[in-house]
């Protein structure tokens, strides 16, 4: 397998995992083909695998007691789930459903903590993989506490069609306004409003659950209402102009 | 499946057993241990993240100010965690303001030397790996409850983590807890509210007899396991309604 650095200056974040050599060397990897619409595992069942995206596309949920329903992300190929095991967690957190014929390999979690033991290359891949995983998390959620669900969903839908990662912009598929909208924590009401009045823009393409294309012109609509700021930092201050 | 547990709100989860910056220094040197008085400030946001830090001592909140004027309060921090992991990304400037919520003490820890660490020892890389996925369930935590919960779930989640009644409660014996040093400012910062809804919820909670304080900005807020049950727990559903007030429509509000 590719070892990746950790935090390269220009290159990509984490390298991608190669499932074959890390079969043969570790061993207890099972490879299976999944139609849409299965489930992978459900919430509150016991952890204690996990699973490697190798094709396909996954929508990890969760429904709270009254009933609200919640995406907490899209996982694509190359992408981890089930790692709840690996912090001793016994309950998963979400339901992981394929929203795409996928294929996907299980990994038991005894077999992945001796991997990490034995292999440098795969444990720096992890902290890695996971560390932007939780980075991509902060994001969202900081969105979640400032942005409108206007710039929520402009945001949601740059970091889906991954625009600025080194992967290089994709089409969105397999997503309705349903699943957005529980994406951003809004109706599906004004998700529609706004999905229509990006395209009226020029910033998106789409068709219905089909596709998603997003044009480069949407990181305008989250940019020019950068969020950040440093509270002391010296964007924040005020210009000073000379008393005299 | 419904969910009755309560998850994490952003609050990071304590290594076990802890982290010895002692004996790791000793192997990889760049450790530098530091006393940080209550309301002092450890990194600012948008500051270059060039090192870990790792609390032994105290209790962190990380703060978020957006360029509107805004502030939020996205994490809380008890002993025997990380902070600061930015340095591990491709991100290089920090998320968060971290701010002593009460006297700390911290290490500041080199990035050379975690990355040197993480290479060279799969067994430190195995605990920080598992820090690093349950940081990750926190904050899922956090995110689920803010698409899903209300303002009054989001608070009285947030009042039940503060006075560390969560676990207690998920195994039914938990009685009550106290809060010290957030006043309701900062707990509306934490729930992504404002400080007047906050002040409406602690009301009602305290005329209900869930939680019990006397008004004042810093006094201490006691909190009792009938909250978990009347706002948050699997047979609340109208009660629950009761909580919801005039903004809070079907979905969240918009802030």
């Amino acid at each position: 397998m590719a070892p990746s650095a950790l935090m390269p200056a220009n290159g990509p974040p984490c390298g991608r995992f190669d499932l074959v050599s890390f079969a043969r060397r570790h061993g207890g990897v099972t490879k299976y083909a999944l139609g849409r619409g299965s489930r992978l595992f459900a919430q509150g069942e016991l952890a204690n695998e996990m699973f490697y995206l190798d094709q396909g596309q996954i929508q990890l949920s969760v429904i709270s007691v009254q009933g609200r329903r919640a995406i907490v992300g899209i996982l694509t190929a190359g992408d981890f789930c089930g790692e709840t095991c690996l912090a001793g967690e016994p309950k998963q957190l979400a339901t992981a459903t394929c929203i795409a014929d996928s294929v996907v390999a299980r990994i038991a979690q005894p077999i992945v903590t001796r991997a990490i033991q034995q292999d440098p290359g795969f444990a720096e891949f992890c902290v890695t993989y996971f560390l932007n995983r939780s980075a991509r998390l902060t994001e969202r959620l900081i969105s979640q506490f400032f942005d409108s669900s206007e710039s929520r969903l402009a945001r949601i839908l740059l970091q889906l069609s991954n625009h600025g990662s080194e992967r290089g912009p994709t089409v969105i598929r397999n997503l309705d306004q349903e699943a957005l909208a529980q994406l951003i924590g809004t109706s599906r009401s004004r998700t529609n409003y706004f999905m229509n009045k990006f395209r009226e823009l020029g910033h998106i393409r789409y068709d219905g659950y089909n596709y998603v294309v997003v044009h480069d012109s949407m990181s305008q609509v989250v940019s020019h209402q950068n969020r950040f700021a440093a509270p002391d930092g010296p964007n924040d201050r005020p210009d000073r102009r000379a008393t005299s | 499946m419904r969910r009755s547990d309560l998850h994490s709100l952003g609050r990071m989860p304590a290594l076990q057993p802890p982290f010895q910056p002692q004996a790791f220094a000793d192997l990889y040197g760049g450790v530098s241990r530091y006393r940080a008085a209550c309301g002092s400030t450890i990194y600012r946001q948008e500051e270059a993240a060039d090192c870990l830090h790792y609390l032994e001592q105290g209790r962190i909140v990380l703060k978020v100010a957006s360029r509107q004027g805004k502030d939020a309060i996205i994490g809380e921090l008890d002993a025997g965690t990380f902070f600061g992991e930015e340095c591990l990304t491709s991100r290089t400037v920090r998320w968060s303001t971290a701010v002593c919520a009460v006297d700390s003490v911290a290490v500041r820890i080199e990035k050379a030397s975690i990355v040197r660490a993480i290479r060279g020892d799969p067994h430190f890389a195995g605990v920080y790996l598992r820090w690093i996925v349950s940081h990750g369930d926190a904050l899922k935590g956090s995110l689920i409850s803010q698409l899903t919960d209300g303002s009054a779930q989001r608070l009285a989640r947030i009042l039940l983590q503060l006075a560390r009644l969560e676990a207690a409660c998920l195994e039914g014996e938990a009685v009550a807890g106290s809060i010290k040093g957030f006043d309701q400012e900062a707990l509306a910062q934490m729930v992504g509210t404002t400080r007047s809804r906050v002040n409406f919820f602690m009301n009602r909670f305290r005329d209900l007899g869930h939680i019990r304080y006397d008004g004042h900005c810093d006094g201490a807020i006691t909190v009792l396991d009938s909250l978990w049950k009347a706002v948050l727990g699997q047979d609340c559903g109208d009660a629950a309604a009761n909580f919801r007030d005039a903004d809070d429509d079907e979905v969240l509000p918009d802030r």
